[in-house]
């Protein structure tokens, strides 16, 4: 039996002043190799919760009950020191918007040789050409082009999986997305999705935060519907989308097919 | 946006800063207890006294009274000046944001023409050529800075131009003076009046500077950098009658700092916490 | 009826050479018609929209106004352009002026173009406000105390104020969640039946073209591949293209 890689248990955030709950007991049981999905529409928490397993809530702003354990650690109560640890390594971010995430002014290439080495002990050099070899196991083929060009000169698209490459080199061992085909067209949201299932066959554990319904029925896995803060509905992506069982899922999945006259 | 102002300390500060140097401005004439021309060559460097609250000065002026009466020569100045700045850079900043072309390329290249020379020197070069006075200060210094002000107003109504409700708005039918009277003015005022705010103490600083050196104001006019002039010679035996003026160019250069930076902080976009 | 003959748009890119951003593109549309004009990100469609309001002009071809070109060069021509063509855009928060109130945004149109008296004009901020499902207090209100949903309607009340005989949406439902897409759709088709106005409806989502659209136009790289009348029929495409299209969104 595949151990679990992530628990999330009883997870309650607040704003502290003015207080105002935000979330309230989101449960979320991630196994190695395995993808969770949060579905949810803007407002439900799910971009919330995904930063709170992030370690990026201000602790003076918010008030983070409940538990996050990963791989046997208690991620709330990280110290600055440990964090480098898991995040960028074990654990791997992909934003929403890669463009904004990236230094404008610096080569892809460099970039990310950097944020490797700050992880592994390894020379500029090494970690270029770990990086290289990712990209090619990411399934890209003009490498050095990439390599060469600075954020701007990249697609969305194109930077995301770069960001997936990096995951790879890094061996995270979970990979969470935040509405990775928002930004995307229709058909460039199928190959986008395609990427991470590769990273799955690859043995990372996803988590991915999204409001596209199609996409959670692409990856399939562990779907949790969330509304407010709460989490209204969850099971196998399969059963939950054609089988809706609360009143608010199959108003959303209602909602979705427009029909024509 | 006042609430926000209120709460902000070092606006308060400021606030507090710029009511008082006006109110004093204006009151000075019931404030001081004397006139602050009246020489009384026998009660030179008195100390301070019943009479002559802060002392007199090396021709037996009463210190107070001329520190008070500055505030007008100060503020007197610096207001018509930013007015005036303030005018001549909305109207010719916003014309050639929303023109363009020919227009803005010509007064943009002769706007960086006056933009590469520090402003005490223009100033400074336009008191030489039409002499001293208060309108020649006035408009040397105007002269000297309503670059500056036009590149401001420019930037940010180019910036505003590039938003979707200008769009909206050309769509609704606005013509060119709609859309600045309307939409790009008061979206634009509350970041132009941070920069107003700290003009007025560039502009306070600047008047003081010419009056040291000696241009622009008749001398013996109760001025603070007129007044800080005339100390120097004083330097070792009276060295209050520096510090005084000093002080008070200070606090009103500090007032107006003060509160325009506090502004700048407050109308930043808020970071989204959520 | 508003027709756009062989326009083309050129732009200058990075590399100062010339690229076309539109390439001789023509369709015209009739009153009282829903056009959907489908497409990905990048393929013309928003310069397209740019040069039928008038807001830019044409390198080539011309965009005529029963029969007679739309031109921003006199005042009167742009006001009579703006009577007759309005626009919704995308992001519903940043095309409101933030200083506005809601009654503001929606008089604006009314003021330059009609100038209504005042009391025909609040009457009809307010029936439009109503049509909005919005409630008469919300007049007062600041654009930026709105939710997203609201603000969306509020730019369409703005758009219908002067009862314009098209109204162009870019892409006027993009991000929005989908309870919420759903009701403003249907706010729109009903709306198209009360006003007999023309919709352009510019959207990647090809779903919700074929709910609304009576003609379908798909575009792609800055021409118009495929242009189908629409009648619930979808093997009446026929272009690669555009089944591609249909096949991403799972319709096929």
């Amino acid at each position: 039996m595949s151990k679990k890689l992530l628990q999330v248990e009883q997870l309650s955030i607040a704003l502290k002043n003015p207080h105002q709950q935000l979330i309230r007991d989101i449960n979320i049981s991630l196994e190695e190799a395995s993808a969770a999905i949060l579905l949810g529409q803007s407002g439900s928490g799910k971009t919330m919760t995904c930063r709170a397993i992030l370690g990026l809530l201000n602790r003076n702003t918010f008030q983070v009950d409940g538990n996050i354990q990963f791989d046997g650690v208690s991620l709330l109560q990280l110290k600055e020191k440990e964090r480098t640890l898991y995040y960028g390594s074990k654990i791997a971010f992909v934003p929403q918007n890669p463009m904004t995430s990236l230094d404008p002014s610096r080569k892809i290439g460099v970039q990310m040789a950097g944020f490797l080495k700050l992880h592994q002990d390894l020379k500029g050099k090494d970690a270029l050409s770990l990086y290289e070899q990712a990209l090619s196991r990411a399934g890209l083929t003009d490498t050095k082009r990439i390599l060469g060009s600075r954020p701007y000169q990249l697609s969305g698209g194109m930077l995301q999986r770069c960001l997936i490459a990096l995951a790879i080199a890094g061996k995270a061992k979970l990979v969470i997305a935040d509405e990775p085909t928002t930004a995307l067209d229709a058909i460039h949201r199928d190959k986008a999705v395609e990427q991470f299932l590769h990273l799955q066959e690859q043995g990372c554990a996803l988590l991915i935060v999204t409001h596209d319904f199609d996409v959670a029925r692409h990856i399939g896995g562990h779907v949790l519907i969330m509304k407010e803060g709460r989490m209204v509905e969850q099971g196998r992506a399969k059963e939950v989308l054609q089988n809706p069982q609360a009143a608010y899922t199959r108003e959303l999945i209602e909602a979705i097919h427009l029909g024509w006259r | 946006m006042l609430r926000k102002i209120l709460k902000n300390p070092q606006a308060v500060i400021g606030l507090v800063l710029i009511v008082l140097i006006c109110a004093i401005a204006i009151l000075a004439p019931i404030l001081a207890p004397h006139s602050p021309d009246e020489v009384n060559p026998l009660m030179k460097y008195q100390a301070p006294s019943a009479n002559y609250p802060l002392g007199t000065d090396q021709l037996g002026r009463c210190e107070l009274s001329r520190l008070l009466y500055g505030a007008r020569a100060s503020l007197g100045l610096a207001l018509p000046i930013l007015i005036l700045l303030g005018g001549i850079g909305l109207v010719l900043g916003m014309m050639t944001a929303c023109i363009g072309g020919v227009f803005d390329r010509i007064m943009t290249g002769i706007s960086q023409v006056f933009i590469a020379f520090p402003t005490l020197i223009i100033a400074v070069a336009i008191i030489g050529v039409l002499g001293n006075g208060l309108q020649n200060i006035i408009w040397a210094v105007v002269i000297s800075m309503w670059a500056r002000f036009m590149q401001l107003i420019r930037t940010y109504a180019k910036t505003e131009l590039g938003r979707d409700y200008i769009v909206a708005a050309r769509v609704s039918g606005c013509g060119m003076w709609q859309l600045i009277i309307h939409h790009l003015i008061p979206n634009i005022l509350p970041q132009f009046l941070v920069y107003f705010s700290t003009g007025v103490a560039s502009a306070i600083l600047t008047v003081s500077s010419f009056s040291f050196l000696g241009l622009g104001l008749p001398s013996g006019t109760a001025e603070w950098g007129a007044m800080l002039e005339e100390a120097q010679a004083a330097l070792y035996s009276h060295p209050e009658l520096l510090i005084y003026p000093g002080i008070c160019i200070f606090i009103a250069a500090v007032g107006f700092n003060l509160f325009g930076e506090a502004l700048r902080d407050i109308l930043q976009p808020q970071e989204d916490v959520l | 009826m508003l027709e756009v003959k062989n326009v083309s748009k050129q732009y200058k890119g990075e590399d100062k050479l010339l690229f076309d951003a539109v390439s001789d593109v023509s369709l015209s549309m009739a009153d009282h018609r829903i056009y959907a004009l489908v497409g990905e990100s990048g393929c013309g469609k928003s310069t397209l929209s740019r040069l039928i309001l008038g807001l830019e002009s044409p390198s080539s071809g011309q965009i005529l106004l029963d029969g007679k070109p739309i031109s921003r060069k006199r005042k009167n021509n742009r006001k009579e352009t703006a009577k007759a063509i309005q626009l919704v855009l995308q992001d519903g928060k940043s095309a409101l002026d933030p200083h506005f109130t809601v009654y503001q945004v929606i008089a604006e149109p009314l003021r330059n173009l009609l100038a209504l008296p005042k009391d025909k004009e609040r009457s009809r901020v307010y029936e439009l406000l109503d049509r909005m499902e919005l409630s008469k207090e919300s007049a007062a209100k600041k654009t930026g105390e709105l939710s997203g949903g609201q603000q969306k309607r509020i730019g369409i009340a703005r758009a219908l104020a002067a009862s314009p005989r098209y109204i162009v949406f870019d892409e006027s439902i993009s991000g929005l969640d989908v309870i919420l897409r759903k009701n403003i759709l249907e706010l729109l088709k009903r709306i198209q039946e009360e006003e007999q106005c023309s919709y352009l409806f510019i959207t990647h989502e090809i779903d919700a073209a074929l709910y609304l659209a009576d003609e379908i136009h798909v575009m792609q790289n800055g021409k118009l591949i495929e242009s189908r009348r629409w009648c619930g029929n979808l093997d009446v495409f026929k272009n690669p293209y555009t089944k591609q299209l249909l096949q991403a969104s799972h319709l096929i």
